[in-house]
């Protein structure tokens, strides 16, 4: 077999006709032009210099903020709605001993609710702000759902806790970082809602990582987003705060946001008429708060 | 690379290169047409290959050419010529139709085998496959062969 195989093998040669014709296409045949490389290696090149900054953004900052950030920020703009990006410069992170003592021995996170902004400030350990606005007869506390989060077995569940204040409380390798405080309120049919940020200082975070727990990214869903609008306002003491006007299509009604910084905490105050409310009057409760606040 | 070298190149290996050609697709005109794009695709390419492996390179090449060729739209679609070897007697001609009948991927590897006297490592790198691979062709289209060449006995 492997001799007949090779001797019939060996009897099968090019045709003189296939030989020809090949070395007259040999012949004809253009090499590749050097400026078909030289295009080549430009394209290839210009890939490279597009993909280095492209993988070097996803793996981590090139301009601030990682590329993941960066599309979910522009997407959030084009696709899911109107919203806004707060970013504080004069925020700081207060000493754990300003904290009370009942917080400083935090190990791990936790949510309460409290009856007050007075009780809520005791266990906090410090004064946050005075309005005399929030404290006055005709401002009444409305409750909110205090939301289960990693509840101290110690304690009764708070699930279904409905509380005017609230506080969740987080902790990272045993220490207190983060509180984020909020209280709710009703004025003349206008629903107020206060939440302020405050950060404990903490080794394992950075100014750039305190910035960044204070930084306030807030979308509406586009469906509901009739018109949005950003403006500033300083008031009398010297406060500078960004107000939002969200007119919403659901509710037929304006939210007012106005977004703050001071003492180191970072605030948020919402206004919101009940449906079918006075907007008009919403704002200017909202201007009157951020009159009143005493630091 | 320069047309000298690729004249060179066909000078020595284009018989090889044709009968793998060949004894893959059983047709002197594809053979022949697939033997010089093997070449001519040299030109295009900014190749350096290794000297003494030259005939093994063209060889991978023209088995993925030949596969290629299988594959295409062209061949599946439009029916063959019965094109018979230049044979000059019986005994070569049953060979041959008992050639034909293996399989494409069987026939590569009793060429490689028996004609160019590789040994199944190399026909493994060849043609991309796995030593077990190319031990199990061989063996299957051995017995296919012995079973068809007792036809003709």
């Amino acid at each position: 077999m492997n001799n007949a195989y090779r001797k019939l093998m060996e009897q099968q040669n090019l045709s003189e006709q296939a030989n020809s014709d090949f070395y007259e296409k040999l012949e004809a045949a253009k090499p590749p032009r050097k400026k078909k490389v030289i295009l080549k290696t430009a394209i290839i090149a210009a890939c490279i210099c597009l993909l280095i900054p492209i993988s070097a953004l996803a793996a981590e900052n090139i301009f601030g903020i990682s590329l993941a950030e960066f599309v979910a920020r522009n997407m959030t703009q084009e696709s899911a709605g109107e919203g806004y990006n707060t970013q504080y410069t004069n925020v700081y992170s207060l000493p754990l001993s300003d904290f009370s003592p009942e917080l400083q021995s935090l190990t791990e996170d936790r949510s309460t609710g409290y009856d007050s902004w007075e009780a809520l400030e005791a266990e906090l350990g410090m004064d946050l702000i005075t309005n005399s606005i929030l404290s006055d007869a005709e401002t009444v506390p409305y409750e909110q759902y205090v939301p289960e989060m990693n509840p101290n077995p110690a304690e009764p569940v708070l699930g279904s806790d409905l509380r005017p204040c609230t506080a969740h409380y987080f902790a990272k390798d045993g220490q207190l970082y983060l509180a984020l405080v909020s209280a709710a309120y009703k004025r003349d049919g206008v629903r107020i809602s206060l939440s302020a940020t405050l950060t404990a200082e903490h080794p394992a975070f950075s100014q750039e990582d305190v910035a960044k727990l204070h930084t306030l990214e807030v979308t509406y869903p586009k469906a509901d987003v009739e018109q949005f609008s950003q403006a500033q306002y300083t008031a009398e003491s010297g406060l500078t705060a960004t107000i939002m006007e969200i007119d919403r299509t659901a509710s037929q009604s304006t939210l007012y946001e106005a977004t703050f910084a001071a003492n180191g905490a970072s605030y948020k105050i919402q206004v919101d008429a009940e449906p079918g409310g006075n907007d008009a009057g919403a704002k200017a409760l909202l201007i009157e708060i951020l009159e009143g606040f005493v630091f | 690379m320069e047309k000298q070298e690729i004249a060179q190149l066909y000078e020595s290996y284009a018989p090889d290169v044709f009968r793998l050609a060949l004894s893959y697709l059983h047709n002197q005109q594809d053979a022949e047409d697939v033997c010089q794009a093997v070449f001519l695709s040299l030109l295009n390419k900014n190749l350096q290959l290794f000297p003494g492996k030259e005939k093994a390179w063209l060889l991978t090449c023209t088995a993925n050419a030949c596969k290629n060729h299988l594959k295409s739209f062209w061949k599946r679609n439009v029916g063959e010529l019965d094109e018979s070897l230049p044979c000059h007697d019986d005994t070569d001609q049953d060979l041959w139709s008992a050639i034909t009948s293996l399989a494409p991927k069987y026939r590569a590897v009793i060429h490689l085998y028996y004609y160019e006297g590789y040994s199944q490592e190399e026909i493994a790198q060849i043609l991309k496959l796995s030593r077990t691979a190319v031990q199990t062709r061989v063996s299957r289209a051995r017995n296919q062969l012995k079973k068809e060449l007792s036809k003709y006995e």
